[in-house]
């Protein structure tokens, strides 16, 4: 029997907006935990996300540039689970209809003369909100969430 | 589609809800009773309609990339019901 | 002071506006009868006089400058300022204890101001305090507050409605001139119609979302609870406007809902549902209803028949979708960043599922248990979807019906109000209190009630007016029209 080997690859990117993607908060790096968390952010009651645009242009960038059809309507789903660093209990993402299906990249494998192209094909892209971060090393006997 | 009282333990997990198993029965009725009068949509013929999401068929209005709060850490972790030095506190996970 | 109880908003404001009375004064007449009568209602879950008057003192800064600088528009300016009114506790307001009615944010102090809050402020008005309600807005009788049942002014040993029981309960026993409300299934109608007041129900969209507590995001919108339409309108004017915070929020110029008022309702079509005066509605309801029927033909209007033949879906439709909904809401009351957290759990899991146990009450568990199992895998298309399609059959028939009239006119709820424990015991008895005013919901329509006379016991009957989506103005002027030719809405309960 010949088996080949198929691999599917996730991969997370953290687009460079200046803002999160559902709040006014600052993306910056290096901050104080917790900092930049806003009432958003840390899900108090009665606060709703709005989508930042920027965020949206990536995508469609990102989308046109790998040769993908960019969805004209697209939809945010909830995907629902409780942890400490997930403020809402959902984490906003797409599921049905992504902003970007299909497309791929051109890859070259070896080098020289024995140099051949590969085509990796891309499923889907889509956005989604980044879950909070835990600490899970002895914090005065209990572990921290961020 | 009558609950069983695993269905009922499974969707109280799923809810992070702890019920006793007095309640677990008692929940199991008066969730029968709900689905039992839910069912009813069952029998309405849909083909070809478009679920109704929303009120309103809006298009998404779009933020403006633009850093709009400053840090509200200490009156927000005045609420904790445990934090420190910026941190909320909650049991142990990963061993 | 009787006279200052019973005024409505465009007297308190002329009131205010002359100096005859001062926005301490005025708050402090309603903070004694809060202290004096609350007792009897349990309508507040929480006042703060030296709140309260801070912000009387500051309206009564904003009035003086007002009248010594008499810009142009100086009344449309001062309509508000130093009016007092008490919010739903389903409003984030800050430094208020905002609870929802649950246990699970008993110590819930919110740092921040819900838009409709904000714009009440804005324009002046000084809040009493804050409003008792059915835990998270789900209950149609009051009964599910963590903080006690709210009682009916008209009958102590009744509900007063729900989830705006408080509300409604503040404004027929004048602890409140008006107060905020929020419907989404009936929250404000209901309650209003069982204590004999005028509340209204914007189209979705209309009035911000934004630091309302979300109990189901598809059909929750805020709105004014008062004693006359006009009330409503004024209050509306302040209540409604873009928010960019909910995107949901809609951008639309701003509208005056004061502008129709007075336009006579001669040719005014009124759409009647059969299926509104079928089976199921009491028979004192329905000779009220029929009676300002007939004071409506009386001013000009011709009645019509209407159909919508999918109305019978929307409660088992609403039940689907409302608990889904809030499933997914409430997941973020677990006790790590707010909130109550259960005194003993051996691990993480266990804080969660005993502070949700301990914290939630009844209802809202049963109603989240539903939600997750529809949402669950496996059954989310035969339960929510399938119910998002019917909700579109239901908002269709609305649509159709407006073809051929203005208005739709019904009963608000199927009964006067109840005694307490009567339909406690059985959730779907409950849901169908709600039976007439759901629809709306669903379709994102505005909606009102207001007081048509009294049946059983001499209880408050709702007549309920549908309007079309952005229809709040004619609606207020259907409303208005009638309250300037009958007096049911002036009428009080007795004893306060």
């Amino acid at each position: 029997m010949q088996w080949e080997v198929v691999i599917g690859l996730e991969t997370h990117a953290q687009l460079q907006t200046r803002s999160k993607i559902f709040s006014g908060s600052s993306i910056a790096f290096g901050a104080e935990p917790n900092a930049q968390a806003s009432a958003v952010d840390v899900a108090l009651p009665g606060v709703l996300p709005v989508l930042n645009r920027e965020a949206v242009v990536c995508a469609i960038k990102f989308g046109l540039a790998v040769g993908a059809k960019i969805a004209p309507r697209s939809i945010f789903a909830r995907k629902n689970y409780f942890y400490p660093d997930l403020p809402k209990g959902y984490q906003i993402s797409q599921f049905e209809t992504p902003v970007v299906t299909g497309g791929g990249l051109a890859i070259t494998l070896g080098s020289g003369e024995t140099a051949t192209e590969k085509f990796v094909h891309l499923t889907r892209a889509h956005l989604e909100e980044d879950a909070g971060k835990s600490l899970h090393e002895d914090f005065h006997g209990a572990p921290a969430s961020t | 589609m009558l609950l069983n009282l695993q269905d009922v333990a499974r969707i109280a997990l799923l809810s992070r809800i702890e019920l006793s198993s007095a309640e677990c029965e008692t929940t199991r009725d008066q969730l029968n009773g709900i689905l039992g009068f839910i069912e009813r949509l069952q029998a309405v013929d849909t083909t070809g309609i478009e679920p109704m999401s929303h009120a309103v068929d809006l298009v998404q209005r779009l933020r403006p990339d633009r850093v709009t709060e400053t840090d509200h850490r200490a009156d927000f972790q005045a609420l904790a019901p445990e934090a420190e030095a910026g941190l909320y506190l909650v049991p142990r996970v990963v061993e | 002071m009787s006279d200052l109880i019973n005024s409505s908003l465009r007297q308190l404001s002329a009131a205010l506006a002359t100096g005859k009375v001062s926005a301490v004064e005025l708050a402090t007449l309603f903070l004694d009868r809060i202290d004096k009568f609350n007792p009897s209602f349990n309508a507040f879950i929480t006042t703060d006089r030296e709140k309260t008057l801070a912000q009387a003192r500051a309206a009564d800064n904003r009035l003086k400058v007002m009248r010594d600088g008499i810009p142009a528009n100086a009344a449309g300016a001062m309509a508000l300022t130093g009016i007092p009114l008490a919010h739903k506790d389903i409003f984030c307001a800050r430094g208020w204890l905002t609870t929802c009615g649950s246990k699970i944010l008993e110590n819930f102090v919110a740092p921040y101001d819900a838009h409709v809050v904000e714009k009440l402020a804005a324009a002046g008005t000084v809040t009493l305090g804050k409003l008792n309600m059915d835990e998270f807005a789900m209950g149609s009788s009051n009964e599910s507050s963590y903080f006690g049942p709210v009682r009916n002014p008209w009958d102590v040993s009744r509900v007063p409605g729900g989830s705006s029981g408080g509300a409604a309960a503040a404004v027929a026993a004048r602890l409140t001139p008006a107060a905020t409300g929020t419907d989404t299934g009936g929250s404000i109608r209901q309650p209003a119609a069982l204590c004999g007041l005028s509340g209204l129900k914007p189209t979705y969209g209309v009035v911000s979302r934004y630091g309302m507590i979300a109990f189901a995001s598809s059909l929750d919108q805020g709105g004014p609870m008062a004693k006359s339409a006009e009330d409503c309108a004024l209050l509306l004017n302040a209540m409604a406007g873009f928010d960019a915070r909910d995107s949901t929020s809609l951008e639309r110029p701003p509208e005056d809902y004061l502008r129709d008022l007075e336009k006579p309702l001669a040719g005014l079509k009124i759409g009647l549902p059969r299926e509104f005066f079928g089976e199921g509605m009491d028979a004192d309801v329905r000779a009220a209803v029929d009676t300002a029927l007939a004071e409506y033909r009386r001013l000009g209007a011709v009645t019509v028949d209407v159909h919508l033949p999918n109305s019978g879906l929307s409660v088992p439709a609403y039940y689907v979708i409302a608990p889904a909904e809030a499933s997914s809401n409430l997941s973020r009351f677990d006790g790590v960043r707010y909130g109550y957290r259960a005194q003993e759990y051996a691990d993480l899991e266990q804080m969660y599922s005993r502070s949700r146990a301990q914290g939630f009450g009844a209802e809202v568990k049963r109603r989240i248990l539903i939600g997750t199992y529809v949402l669950s895998h496996g059954y989310y298309d035969a339960y929510y979807l399938k119910a998002q399609k019917i909700r579109r059959l239901i908002a269709a028939d609305f649509q159709q019906a407006f073809k051929i009239c203005d208005v739709i006119m019904g009963p608000t709820s199927p009964s006067v109000a109840f005694a307490f424990g009567a339909k406690s015991a059985d959730p779907v008895q409950m849901y169908l209190s709600d039976i007439y005013t759901i629809s709306t919901n669903l379709a994102g329509l505005p909606g009102m009630s207001l007081p048509c006379g009294f049946g059983r016991d001499n209880m408050p009957v709702g007549l309920q007016i549908i309007g079309n989506w952005f229809g709040e103005a004619q609606m207020l002027n259907v409303a208005h029209q009638y309250q300037l030719n009958t007096d049911w809405h002036l009428r009080m309960p007795q004893g306060i």
